[in-house]
């Protein structure tokens, strides 16, 4: 073979490798999955599973052990000794939490990726897949119990509620499941593609969903019936995230930054903050009398519940996915930064931040 | 930049034929055929240069010439450009439609890439770059689904359990017949038909692999690019079926008679008597073909 040749060939090779980093594939963009369990911080990006020492920031085990080209970004979900957590070749395992790198069972009889967190209630595991399917699982074996078809790819965590499961579906819907069969029981039409969770208050039984619809929807668990619809008429974008409960206020956002908080019960608007600035992550509660909203440019905004701001601060890079609150503790995942994940108190005094090791 | 100009248009371009055909499989298919129908006068002006370059090296009197000036350069390439001008060919007229074709073609990649839209990030990057006359809530997210596929997953035909790289297999199969119908005509040289023949293997290995590993959106359009581009050659006349089925006649043996260069000048040359400008002659591909068309042999 010529010098020419093989020069052509690896430019072949090249071109190759390059349009796979361009494509689709695999390799899909997405932001790590964060989950905070009593004194741990469980981290799914890219090749990797962290779990950190909350209080440091230390990290304490990582699975798989070795180098891997299989990707994760679902939140893992912690319960009772296990850990379950999904990747994009197709897989979802259960591992030993007190040793990351003991599998105990796989489920590989999905044909798409796991890019929400897994809801675990009872003895069942409850995952939607980019197949289109909710699949219900046994918590110890792993066996398949039931599944759930839809229409699109499920991207959001699934609300187990007592024997209902209520999965978000791009389809326009939020779909209440039977937890024990998975058959459908009812579904709520939206006005846009629902890729966030609902929020379930406990005690009024309803549940509150954002859309692309630019509308917020109250419905009640049980009976299936929408309460309310607000956003008609109101300017809203487009609605990434789960609203919060903060006091007798429901707060959330929209993807243009305007922070809206309604009266759970009727729906009505009780005070609005033109904060600015893309806002695709949602909102924490810090306590009863707050909120954190982080935005798309790294800004972090805390804000009292009569809207006066409580401190600012930044986080290099973006930030996609809401802050979670633990404690005293705010958990930021970002990324375009050398640092996946950054705390803060809920003073707005910066701790600690994790950067994998390479 | 190149959003703007390139991935934008085209990324809206291909929403509105999805939301008019209600199906991204589909979508993808008339994108990518509108597409290559646009590019289409490109192509047939590089294909028309290559062919005129390629009668023009095949050409005897072309290469005596250029073995008479082999040791004076700038006496040939003199004599090239004189030849090339009369004849009206631009040495360049086959590259400058590859590079303007190329931006379109990374750009209706990028579309695809970008409408497939797997994780909400992706969702995010999306909804950012939709016009803002196309209403976003109603649109996204796209359904990915056809026929057998999921066209955002890499694609696979279960059957029994087995999954079967439908796609990539058409695709390495369609890239390998377009590879070798338009395989030019070997000209004598070695070292040219062993990489021309790399190549020719290579490149349907290396498709077939990438749609083995892309989604199968991505794959659905090599194909659809790969079906295209073999109609517009057939359509053209430029397909040599005969180097898939070789019963057939082969447009080789044509090929090098197509340009006739009378005699080539040179004032060094004692065989020649007398200066003459050069001619050229060249009949139109197809009465070539007919008039010199090789008797199949039984």
């Amino acid at each position: 073979m010529s010098k020419r040749t093989i020069r052509i060939l690896i430019l072949l090779v090249i071109g190759a490798i390059v349009l796979t980093g361009c494509a689709a594939g695999v390799r899909a963009e997405s932001t790590p999955g964060v989950t905070v369990v009593d004194e741990a911080v469980y981290i799914a990006y890219l090749s990797k599973l962290y779990k950190l020492d909350r209080a440091t920031g230390a990290l304490l085990s990582s699975f798989p052990e070795g180098r891997s080209s299989v990707v994760m970004y679902a939140p893992p979900a912690v319960s009772e000794g296990g850990v379950y957590f999904g990747d994009l070749a197709n897989e979802f395992h259960k591992v030993n939490d007190s040793n990351l790198n003991e599998i105990l069972w796989t489920f590989d009889g999905a044909r798409g990726w796991y890019q929400a967190r897994a809801g675990v209630d009872g003895g069942l595991v409850i995952i939607p897949s980019s197949d289109r399917n909710v699949y219900a699982l046994e918590k110890t074996t792993g066996e398949l119990i039931w599944s759930y078809q839809g229409e699109f790819a499920f991207v959001a965590e699934p609300l187990i509620i007592a024997d209902k499961v209520v999965v978000s579906a791009q389809d326009f819907h939020v779909v209440v499941l039977d937890l024990a069969t998975g058959e459908e029981l009812y579904r709520v039409e939206t006005k846009g593609a629902v890729t966030s969770s609902p929020l379930y208050d406990p005690q009024s039984g309803n549940l509150f969903v954002g859309s692309f619809g630019k509308e917020m929807t109250s419905f009640n668990l049980e009976t299936g019936e929408v309460n309310w619809v607000f956003g008609e008429g109101r300017g809203l974008a487009t609605i990434w995230a789960t609203p919060i409960l903060v006091g007798d206020q429901l707060i959330f956002n929209d993807k243009s930054g305007k922070i809206v908080s309604l009266d759970p019960e009727t729906g009505q608007e009780l005070w609005t903050i033109e904060a600015g600035g893309t806002t695709i992550a949602g909102l924490a509660a810090i306590d009863e009398g707050g909120f954190v909203v982080a935005r798309e440019d790294g800004n972090i905004q805390a804000y009292k519940l009569d809207r006066t701001s409580s401190w600012t601060g930044t986080v290099p890079g973006n930030v996609y996915t809401a802050p979670i609150v633990q404690g005293e503790q705010i958990f930021i995942p970002v990324i375009n930064a050398d640092s996946i994940l950054y705390t803060f108190n809920v003073s707005g005094q910066a701790g600690w931040s994790f950067t994998p090791s390479n | 930049m190149w959003e703007t100009i390139i991935v934008q248009p085209f990324t809206n371009l291909l929403l509105i034929i999805t939301m008019l055909v209600k199906n991204f499989g589909l979508a993808i298919i008339l994108f990518t055929i509108l597409i290559k129908l646009l590019t289409y006068p490109l192509t047939a002006r590089q294909l028309k240069s290559t062919q005129a370059m390629q009668d023009l090296q095949n050409d005897p009197a072309y290469k005596k010439m250029q073995a008479k000036y082999k040791d004076n350069k700038e006496k040939l390439a003199e004599e090239q450009m004189k030849i090339y001008k009369d004849k009206g060919i631009s040495p360049f007229g086959s590259c400058l439609p590859t590079i303007i074709q190329f931006p379109i073609i990374i750009g209706l990649y990028q579309a695809i890439i970008r409408v497939m839209a797997a994780t909400p990030l992706e969702l995010v990057k999306l909804e950012r770059i939709v016009y803002p006359f196309l209403d976003v809530n109603k649109i996204l997210p796209i359904q990915n689904r056809f026929l057998w596929m999921d066209l955002g997953q890499p694609e696979r035909l279960f059957i029994n359990g087995i999954g079967i790289p439908v796609l990539a297999i058409l695709v390495t199969i369609t890239t390998l017949i377009q590879s070798r119908i338009m395989q030019p005509p070997s000209q004598g040289n070695d070292q040219a038909a062993s990489m021309s023949n790399s190549m020719t293997m290579m490149m349907p290995l290396m498709m077939g692999w990438m749609a083995f590993q892309f989604s199968a959106g991505l794959a659905l359009y090599f194909l659809i690019s790969n079906l295209t581009t073999m109609v517009q050659y057939v359509a053209m006349g430029r397909a040599d079926w005969s180097r898939i089925f070789p019963w057939m006649e082969s447009k080789e043996a044509d090929s090098t008679q197509k340009v006739i260069i009378e005699t080539a000048p040179d004032d060094d040359d004692d065989e020649e008597e007398e200066e003459t400008p050069v001619k050229i002659a060249k009949p139109s591909a197809r009465s070539a073909v007919k008039r010199q068309r090789p008797k199949m042999k039984r």
